[in-house]
């Protein structure tokens, strides 16, 4: 008999059979399968995700799967935090439309799968950085509802501050 | 506020919340419900059991649930709908969670509470949720036979066979604890986000802006709950953060309500004037109205454009009510203690917002005067650094302060014998220019102390202390009963200082004993006459050093006999992995010029060196005599204590005369070597660094691209070793 797995079913009721270790990397199933078998699983235990669409959750078991062995630390120093890079392989991973990028980021959210999340955001604020205000409309295709002097307001609140 | 007028007052700010709300100007309402909230949860036990009967006619407790003033389950009520209104949802769940804890068997807590679930999409809590309501509610009626608002109780049992109707159809869930599980999921383990808010409906979302297929890439504000949002822009610069509040109105309020974006490092500009200040404060302010906390953990100000602004700045500092600061640091030309001291004279020594500062960083003009009352103001001072940032001396500023301050005079007379036991870290970094003998004048007492201070003070719990470019005339018995009395000190850096070598340091640990074990040791003496070779110390001396993992004695007064004594004498358990000897005066390698002539004196062996620190992996030697030759040394070296053994990772040998052919030899990098290269069979380093040194291009490339180098720094520019002491910020 083979072991028992974990299927996740998505919001069309596709099912997802995986090993415990993949799904694991979200601890909202962990801390489900923990506290319901806590004697460890001996059968097949049905997750629904009625949040996450098929496609979505895919990509987020595809994720899992690579990382089933990776060990992620808590950085707790801001600093490294905000410096450390998105890993090669989460880069490439991610590199897909910016609507399954959101759905993902929001999906690891919810299945609380906190490394997955944090790749995914570091991703959105490559998008925001360095871009002026002006540019950031372009981009995300909006409109300056200030007026001229809310905007010069605004600029002065800004007046004083400095990176470092 | 228990009492009637109280009361009537509180109902006419609730009619005029429910007016704010009608017509849409949800911020003001919302600033009512939160006044009232305050205002009715303020309320003791006692008067809301007299209000209750007196003027509402109710009994003095509620059948379930605490005793609450009858009017704040509306009020709750009505904020979660003015959040809801202003799309602060988790905001809004909150409120509602809350509700149906004060009222368990009140409908309006898990109508709202469905109602906003619903909105989010989360079907089936929503739907869990209602059937609560309706058992408890139900359940309470027959045990207690009460009557609930009919209207009311039929909505909810409306809704929940609505939702029951939905969730079958839809047959979400076959997990039993689903609702708990989701609440689990919810938020991210953030300080200031609520628990509330989860999968925001992405559908809703999207039809709601762009049609599909659209090349623009979707507004993050639009897709993603706050929590998200704050994650995404932890990563993007300050000064940029507040550009992105330009954008347009729903960036600016969303961004704004973000606290942790803004609390954790406020950092004002150099130059900056009262007004620009004042602008920052603003804005924090407006940022913190989110927070209960109200806790700013680091606050920076470089320098104001003048005395002027300066005085002013700090007055807002020190009166500003609306936070509290974790770490305050304040760099200034005009800046000295005598200011500070006597700006809390003027206000009374009220500073509640300096009361929690841990960590305070002061950069002064030279007249330090009254520093002990520092400690006596600051109890839970953690780290404290003061940087004499100006050389000119002057006494004009003695004059700020009131002498005859009564509240002054009784904290000076209380600093004497206590212990400070909260101080961690302290860092005194003296001007170099007013260190005696760089000076060459003795400076003016009225004005300036040339001593380290706070030696005569105990800081039971001190871990790391540095003092730098201050004269230890006299001092050093001062210092040595300090060390008796800091038994915890594990990093210790003296640099620059005036009347004070590594060797007296020597001697004053023997003769002192002190308990504590270094962990990190920097000792750069400021000039020296004459080496040592240490033979007044015995193996069994030194104690405190048998644990040190970093020694920096750059520019030391140590023969080389006397240094490999020392290492023999400290690192018996093999704990040092990184030695910082450069600069010094008396350690030499081989080199051309030893070679030629029969040099007398002593050399350093890179083979001794290793045999004494085996665990060696970070070897900076910059600065000193080394050429080819030495460098034809290191290799044989190295080989003889074994590729193997070697556990060097980063060397540093900047300002040397080292040529590419020097390090094509360190390294055995010729051609007919590297085919037959192996692992393990020759030396490699992750970094070096050679600055200040001309080597050609192609010899450093052939190092990093044959896997001799990992990383290797070659900065033409670089200026000789002080800029890299300590000091350097204040040398220029």
């Amino acid at each position: 008999m083979s072991s028992p797995k974990v299927i996740i079913i998505s919001s069309e009721d596709e099912r997802f059979p995986v090993d415990p270790k993949v799904a694991e990397k979200s601890v909202l199933i962990k801390n489900m399968i923990n506290d319901l078998n806590p004697d460890g699983l001996t059968e097949d235990f049905e997750i629904p995700t009625p949040n996450v669409r098929a496609n979505v959750l895919s990509k987020v078991l595809e994720w899992c799967e690579h990382h089933k062995n990776t060990t992620f630390h808590e950085e707790e120093d801001d600093d490294t935090k905000k410096t450390t890079p998105v890993e090669e392989w989460d880069k490439n991973f991610l590199k897909v439309d910016q609507e399954m990028l959101y759905d993902i980021i929001m999906a690891a959210n919810y299945l609380n799968i906190t490394p997955l999340m944090i790749s995914g955001c570091k991703v959105v604020a490559e998008m925001i950085k360095s871009k002026s205000p002006e540019e950031l409309r372009k981009t995300f295709n909006i409109v300056n509802d200030f007026t001229p002097e809310e905007e010069a307001a605004i600029r002065r609140e800004n007046e004083w501050a400095e990176d470092r | 506020m228990g009492d009637k007028w109280g009361d009537l007052l509180a109902t006419d700010k609730l009619e005029l919340a429910v007016l704010y709300f009608k017509s849409k100007e949800y911020e003001k309402a919302l600033k009512l419900y939160n006044d009232l909230v305050q205002n009715y949860t303020n309320i003791s036990v006692a008067s809301l059991q007299e209000l209750r009967t007196q003027l509402y006619g109710l009994t003095k407790t509620p059948v379930e649930g605490p005793v609450i003033h009858p009017k704040l389950g509306t009020v709750l009520d009505q904020r979660a709908a003015t959040y809801e209104k202003m799309g602060q949802t988790d905001r809004a769940l909150k409120d509602g969670f809350q509700l149906t804890k004060l009222e368990p068997i009140g409908c309006k807590g898990y109508l709202r509470v469905g109602k906003i679930l619903m909105l989010l999409n989360r079907e089936w809590e929503s739907y869990k949720w209602y059937q609560k309501g309706v058992s408890k509610i139900e359940k309470a009626i027959k045990e207690h036979k009460i009557e609930v608002p009919h209207k009311l109780f039929k909505s909810l049992k409306d809704k929940y066979l609505e939702m029951k109707e939905l969730v079958e159809s839809t047959q979400i869930p076959s997990g039993k604890n689903k609702v708990e599980y989701s609440n689990q999921s919810l938020g991210m383990r953030r300080e200031t986000t609520s628990s509330a808010n989860s999968n925001t409906a992405s559908t809703i979302v999207r039809a709601s802006t762009l049609p599909s297929g659209s090349s623009t890439t979707e507004n993050p504000f639009m897709h993603f709950p706050s929590e998200i949002l704050q994650i995404i822009f932890q990563f993007i610069p300050f000064k940029q953060l507040l550009s992105c509040h330009l954008v347009c109105k729903n960036w600016y309020s969303k961004l704004t309500q973000i606290p942790v974006l803004y609390t954790k490092k406020v950092n004002f500009k150099v130059q900056i004037t009262l007004e620009e200040f004042l602008s920052g404060v603003a804005l924090l302010k407006k940022v913190l109205r989110w927070t209960n906390l109200k806790m700013l953990h680091s606050f920076r100000l470089r320098s104001s454009l003048n005395s002027a602004h300066l005085n002013k700045i700090i007055s807002t500092i020190i009166t500003e009510p609306s936070f509290s600061l974790r770490s305050l640091e304040i760099f200034d030309p005009s800046f000295s203690f005598q200011l500070f001291l006597s700006k809390l004279i003027r206000f009374g020594w009220k500073f509640n917002n300096l009361k929690s500062v841990e960590n305070l960083r002061f950069g002064i003009n030279s007249s330090i005067r009254h520093e002990d009352i520092i400690f006596e103001l600051f109890k839970k001072l953690k780290t404290f650094t003061i940087l004499v940032l100006y050389p000119e001396m002057s006494g004009k500023f003695n004059d700020l302060v009131n002498q005859n301050d009564i509240r002054f005079k009784k904290l000076l007379s209380e600093i004497k014998h206590s212990d400070y036991p909260s101080l961690e870290s302290l860092i005194l970094i003296n001007h170099p220019k007013l260190c005696k003998d760089a000076l060459g004048i003795f400076p003016n007492f009225e004005s300036y102390n040339p001593y380290p201070m706070f030696l005569n003070k105990t800081f039971s719990n001190l871990q790391e202390l540095t003092i730098v470019s201050f004269d230890f005339k006299f001092q050093l018995p001062a210092l040595g009963e300090f060390f008796l009395r800091s038994p915890k000190l594990n990093r210790l850096t003296f640099e620059n200082n005036a009347h004070f070598t590594l060797f007296e340091f020597f001697q004053l640990l023997k003769n002192y004993n002190p308990e504590f074990k270094l962990n990190n040791l920097t000792f750069r003496e400021l000039s020296n006459t004459g080496s040592s070779s240490l033979n007044e110390f015995q193996l069994n001396d030194l104690s405190q050093l048998n644990e040190l993992a970093l020694l920096d004695i750059n520019g030391c007064s140590l023969s080389c006999k006397g240094f490999l004594r020392l290492l023999k004498i400290i690192n018996k358990s093999r704990t040092i992995t990184s030695l910082l000897i450069g600069n010094s005066k008396y350690l030499k390698f081989k080199t051309d010029t030893f070679y030629n002539r029969e040099a007398t004196r002593s050399i350093l062996s890179l083979y001794d060196l290793l045999v004494e620190v085996p665990e060696l992996t970070q070897l900076d030697l910059h600065n000193l005599e080394l050429d080819n030759q030495s460098m034809k040394q290191f290799s044989k070296d190295i080989k003889r204590f074994g590729y193997r053994n070697c556990k060097l990772t980063t060397l540093d040998m900047s300002f040397s005369k080292i040529e590419g052919i020097g390090l094509i030899d360190l390294f055995e990098a010729f051609p007919s070597m590297m085919a037959k290269r192996e692992p393990g069979f020759y030396f490699v380093v992750s970094r070096l660094i050679i600055d200040g040194m001309e080597i050609s291009k192609s010899t450093l490339d052939l190092l990093v691209k044959n896997g001799y180098v990992g990383e290797l720094r070659n900065n033409l520019n670089k200026q000789r070793w002080q800029e890299f002491g300590v000091n350097s910020m204040v040398v220029s």
